[in-house]
């Protein structure tokens, strides 16, 4: 279920934040600090605060719902220490970049903010103005506009954090479930075959789905590689095919569930549709109670004995 | 980039082979591991055993090299099916590449299904060098299942 926002807290942890990163970056700790910032639409967008004066342009707000951990990969060059702030989801998207040994920990500092839902930002803008102040300064919001992951988190709290930032929420178990793949698993094969068809057939390929993915983070990524070339140049659902595979089946296991894919994309195509089939499948198969949740050795990285065989058909 | 033409090339040909017809043949790609399966089907050869002439095989390291893309770009393609063998788990060259495939096939089997990829059109067996007469077998009853099945629906040329 969402959680219900609290715009008291969220502003004073918008203050403390700008407090602790002021702090962090005179007296040295880190020499940059990444947060948000509003951007020229209202939306907010990454922000490398280098000065302590930056650090008073930082936001926190129901909007801020892409994960910042990604941004980290730009600074990996350099010894310098970097403060992040991260919220529950931000924090397994975090978790994700450090258990691939992405980012040393050593070079972080992290300032964790526990959760109350966000909102998603597209929908937020397009609601009439004085809709959008009830929503964002009452905290008014219907459950339709939270972020769809906040209605499977089992999260909120952050998972990695040096200094944390008011009170953990309340955080109660919530069993994961994928009625879409359910509903999928029960048409026929080749009703599948179509409906997958038009999803490759829809995309435009403009990579933002692999580009916001927090476990999408090789140095290289294969799909830009000419040899061997494992997406074809020229554009159709074929190609599609291969490029949907490949996205989904590398992050099978270390797919945090955070749907980020799914609300980037700028065709609206359903891509949770594929990662929770794997999330499911790796459960199911292998009894992994929280697929979403990054550990030390994941799903597809271990094997046990007794796993099922599969030698033969079906 | 010759190397990757050579590909298209050889893609292409298996593509049109498997145009459906009168004599349709299914095109079956098979990916053996190097120490046991690659040698079972050898000895299938050597000892003269009969089988269909369907398989493509592709030589591989060790179960575990097989990257489940290698898969899916056969069925891309135009394979109509595609089989994955390699040692008895347990006696795998490397100790333990079998069980690493285990997991990843697994969980690729289910998702060609769910990408509605008829799920009999994918097999994998465990096949020694000693067991020629097993490969012999794998080998007809795949070919028999594929041929029934017909030509794989494709988005090659989408
Ligand atoms: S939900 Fe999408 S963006 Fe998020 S980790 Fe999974 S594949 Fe990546
Ligand atoms: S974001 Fe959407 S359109 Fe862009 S590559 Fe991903 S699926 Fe295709
Ligand atoms: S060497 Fe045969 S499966 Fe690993």
């Amino acid at each position: 279920m969402p959680r219900k926002l609290d715009v008291k807290t969220l502003g004073q942890a918008q203050g403390a934040l700008r407090a602790e990163a002021r702090r962090l970056l005179t007296d040295g700790t880190v020499s940059v600090f990444l947060g948000h910032e509003e951007g020229w639409d209202g939306l907010p967008v990454a922000f490398f605060a280098a000065t302590p004066e930056e650090a008073g342009r930082l936001v926190w707000n129901p909007l801020v719902a892409f994960n910042l951990a990604k941004y980290l990969l730009d600074r990996l060059a350099g010894e310098e220490k970097v403060g992040i702030v991260v919220n529950g989801c931000g924090s397994l998207a975090l978790d994700r970049i450090l258990k691939d040994h992405r980012f040393p920990r050593e070079r972080l500092y992290v300032v964790g903010i526990p959760c109350t839902g966000l909102l998603d930002p597209e929908k937020v803008l397009a609601l009439p103005d004085e809709e959008r102040e009830r929503v964002l300064e009452g905290g008014e919001a219907g459950e339709d506009l939270y972020l769809k992951r906040c209605g499977w988190c089992d999260a909120p709290n952050p998972v990695v954090y040096d200094t944390l930032i008011g009170d953990p929420v309340p955080d109660e178990p919530v069993a994961q479930e994928y009625p879409r793949v359910v509903e999928l698993e029960a048409m026929t094969p080749e009703e599948r075959f179509e409906h997958f068809k038009g999803l490759y057939e829809k995309c435009i390929r403009c990579f933002a789905c692999r580009n916001v993915c927090p476990a999408c983070n090789c140095r290289e990524c294969s799909l830009d590689q000419w040899e061997p070339l494992w997406m074809g140049r020229s554009t159709g659902a074929s190609e599609q095919l291969m490029y949907h595979f490949i996205r989904a089946f590398d992050v099978a296991g270390r797919c945090i569930r955070c749907g980020e894919c799914e609300r980037v994309c700028s065709v609206g195509i359903p891509l949770m549709e594929l990662n929770d089939k794997f999330l499911k499948d790796i459960s199911e198969l292998f009894g992994v109670k929280r697929p979403h949740v990054p550990a030390d050795i994941e799903p597809l990285g271990q094997f046990a004995l007794e796993d099922p065989d599969l030698e033969g058909a079906v | 980039m010759a190397g990757s033409q050579a590909t298209e090339r050889q893609a292409r040909e298996v593509a049109s082979e498997s145009r459906p017809g009168a004599d349709w043949e299914p095109v079956i790609v098979a990916f053996l591991c190097n120490w046991c399966s690659y040698a079972g089907a050898d000895s299938a050869g050597t000892g003269r055993m009969v089988q269909p002439a369907n398989v493509r095989i592709i030589r591989v390291p060790c179960s575990g090299r097989v990257n489940p893309r290698f898969i899916v770009r056969a069925f891309q393609r135009g394979a109509d099916g595609v089989l994955v063998s390699g040692c008895h788990p347990g006696d795998c060259h490397y100790s333990t590449g079998n069980f690493y495939a285990r997991r990843r096939l697994l969980v690729l089997k289910s998702y060609l299904e769910y990408l509605g990829i008829d799920p009999r059109r994918f097999e994998t067996h465990w096949c020694s060098a000693s067991e020629g007469q097993k490969w012999a077998d794998i080998v007809r009853s795949i070919s028999e299942t594929v041929k029934a099945l017909g030509p794989a629906q494709t988005l090659a040329g989408l």
